[in-house]
């Protein structure tokens, strides 16, 4: 049962900072992921949680407790490495059984519980054996043993899955979090995959440039993100973005994109002929005749098909638009069409700030 | 198609083996006339009587061999190479691997570091003992000099008065030149083993001791048993700080010395190449030892 929270947190090495005041709270039996592009601080995150780097300035408390100065050791937190760093000298027994074996359990203890998870985890055949003797998602499997059988108070995953094959990774993330669901153990699981983030999180926090963009659940992110970054990031393909301009000439507001006029809720706070950034996610996309009235005329340069879906690049003026389609119309490349979408699909936000409206 | 294909491969496997055999033909004929086949006559000419002194080389058996035994010279010699060897591998493993931990810590400059400490083992054997030997001397000596200084001792001390003293003073001068190679041998073991295992130890709750006992060692096994071989070899044939420092006194005179000795300076040939043989065998299996101790203990990737 715990409870994480990161207060101010900072970090630098030397004179770079790459997390810069940092404020999270992880409720107790929470799955968590970390989200971002590489060099996001995503990883050095995790293991300043870990204990593996220090702080250069905050606080970290797991149930109350500053543990900024508690050793690894000490912290009662295990850790799935991204390469599993299973002890090649040991088999899964003694590996799954390592920390027990530091912790002066009785052997009478420790070989029940690693039995208990083997069995949780299907590797009750395979305990004999060597990592060097298993599959990638054995070792993937055994590397998570290795942590439950500590019951621990957090769990930490650095990209487990990022070694494994496609098929296996779909596999593993339901059985991680079905398993993390029935131990209820509080987990952090740092991905730069956005897939698994949505997929397996109670919340997913967007990390950019070592601070928090936005915190949330899935749905939340997708539905509402909070600025221009997190709406590019989540979201495959990601968001059509325009440049719009804001109307107060008339009774209401109006949003102006080409010949487009949208009535948009702008607050009193921006003045007529400011900077808008409409935002369209592809799948919100529908297509039309060109010059329909309210359609905007995309010429099309590229046209995908995924199977179920369509995708079509193209381009409004200079502006790159990606729809996606779930019905297969007659086009070509070259081909200028019309784009619509419904209004309330659109997400706004204040080109100067990057924040949604 | 499946004739023409049973025709056309042996003559391409035949080719192949040729070009294969051509490539291994130079150090066949290498080791073949300058290893094995003196290993070879000197197996066989042990058994006869070879002395530039006598008469004629006559078939005598195993008596070399035998006179080996009962040789109380023989017996002294192979008395100090023991403690040569104890000594030397015991010190070199400790001081090599206390070394190469040390290195694996440092960040920057590790290469100069590692430049500086291989320097003893690059000097010729000779000047390193000359040296030592320097150092060593009762009337101007560095040793005596400096714990005078420091008060440690009243009155120079001739060194190699003492047996004990003197052996453990030439191992030094051995441990000194050959601990670098066990150093660079246990450095390059120790940057295999990869970081996130221990970072993997130290969440798991071991400290440092646990951890370089639980996770270091066995991953370094491998580097040292071939640096304990190494050693060991090296310490069975320690002649040139014997030789230099000692001389031919029977007080700190190895078992390579003693072949010298019976070989060269009494012309007894095949008396010393008897003894010669026995020195290779008993080192090498002393090495064995630790090689198949080793490579039964970790068999992994």
């Amino acid at each position: 049962m715990a409870t994480l929270t990161l207060d101010r947190l900072r970090k630098s090495y030397g004179p770079i900072e790459v997390i810069h005041g940092l404020d999270l709270t992880i409720n107790d039996g929470e799955f968590i992921s970390l989200i971002g592009a590489s060099g996001c601080g995503k990883s050095t995150l995790l293991r300043i949680i870990a204990g593996l780097e220090d702080i250069t300035d905050g606080e970290i408390s797991l149930n109350g407790r500053v543990i900024n100065d508690v050793a690894p050791k000490d912290r009662d937190i295990a850790m799935v490495f991204q390469n599993y760093a299973l002890y090649p000298h040991l088999t899964v027994r003694d590996n799954m059984g390592f920390s027990l074996r530091l912790r002066d359990v009785p052997k009478a203890e420790i070989e029940p519980a690693i039995r208990q998870v083997a069995a949780l985890l299907g590797l009750e055949n395979h305990l004999d054996r060597y990592p060097r003797q298993l599959s990638g998602g054995q070792r993937q499997r055994v590397a998570m043993g290795r942590a439950i059988v500590r019951k621990p108070q957090v769990f930490l995953f650095d990209e487990p899955l990022s070694n494994l094959d496609a098929k296996l990774r779909v596999q593993m993330r339901s059985e991680i979090r079905s398993l993390q669901k029935r131990l209820g153990t509080t987990s952090i699981y740092v991905t730069h995959d956005q897939i698994e983030a949505m997929t397996m999180s109670d919340r997913i926090v967007v990390l950019n440039g070592g601070r928090i963009e936005q915190v949330g659940a899935p749905l939340d992110l997708y539905d509402r993100p909070a600025n221009l970054f997190v709406a590019t990031f989540i979201g495959s393909p990601a968001m059509n973005l325009f440049d719009a301009k804001l109307d107060r000439s008339g009774s209401a507001p109006q949003l102006r994109l080409g010949e487009l006029a949208l009535a948009v809720d702008a607050p009193a706070a921006l003045p007529n002929g400011a900077d808008i950034v409409l935002g369209i996610r592809p799948e919100h996309i529908a297509i039309t005749q060109a010059g329909a009235p309210g359609a905007l005329p995309v010429r099309v340069e590229a046209i995908e098909p995924t199977g179920a879906e369509l995708q079509i690049y193209g381009r409004f003026g200079a502006t790159p638009v990606t729809a996606t389609l779930r019905d297969r119309p007659m086009l070509r490349e070259g081909d200028t069409i019309g784009l619509t979408f419904a209004p309330a699909a659109a997400h706004l936000f204040d080109k100067s700030t990057g924040r949604r409206i | 198609m499946a004739q023409t294909r049973s025709v056309v491969r042996p003559a391409f496997i035949r080719g192949e083996a040729l070009l294969g055999l051509a490539f291994v033909l130079p150090i066949v004929v290498i080791m073949g006339s300058l290893v094995f086949l003196p290993l070879v006559t000197t197996v066989l000419d042990s058994f006869y009587r070879i002395d530039p002194m006598r008469a004629g080389q006559p078939f005598i058996g195993v008596k070399n061999y035998v006179d080996l035994a009962g040789d109380q010279n023989v017996r002294i010699s192979w008395g100090n190479t023991l403690a040569y060897v104890v000594m030397a591998v015991v010190l070199e493993t400790l001081g090599g691997l206390g070394a190469a931990l040390l290195l694996n810590k440092v960040q920057r400059g590790r290469q100069w570091l590692l430049a500086a400490m291989v320097v003893p083992w690059c000097l010729p054997p000779v000047v390193n003992a000359i040296v030592w030997l320097w150092i060593y001397n009762p009337s101007y000596g560095l040793l005596n000099n400096v714990l005078m200084s420091l008060g440690l001792l009243d009155a120079p001390k001739v060194w190699f008065n003492d047996r004990g003293t003197g052996l453990f003073l030439i191992t030094l001068v051995h441990v000194w030149r050959m601990m670098p190679l066990t150093g660079i041998i246990l450095l390059a073991a120790l940057q295999s083993v990869p970081r996130e295992l221990y970072e993997a130890a130290k969440l798991d709750g071991a400290g440092s001791v646990k951890a370089f006992r639980l996770v270091t060692l066995p991953l370094i096994s491998g580097g040292l048993a071939i640096a304990m071989s190494q050693s060991t070899v090296f310490a069975f044939n320690l002649f040139d700080e014997a030789w230099i420092m000692g001389g031919s006194s029977l007080d700190s005179r190895s078992i390579i010395v003693q072949v010298y000795l019976s070989a060269f300076q009494n012309l007894r040939f095949s008396y010393g190449m008897a003894l010669s043989l026995l020195a290779m065998l008993a080192s090498l299996i002393v090495s064995m030892i630790y090689v198949l101790r080793v490579y039964r203990e970790t068999r992994m990737d």
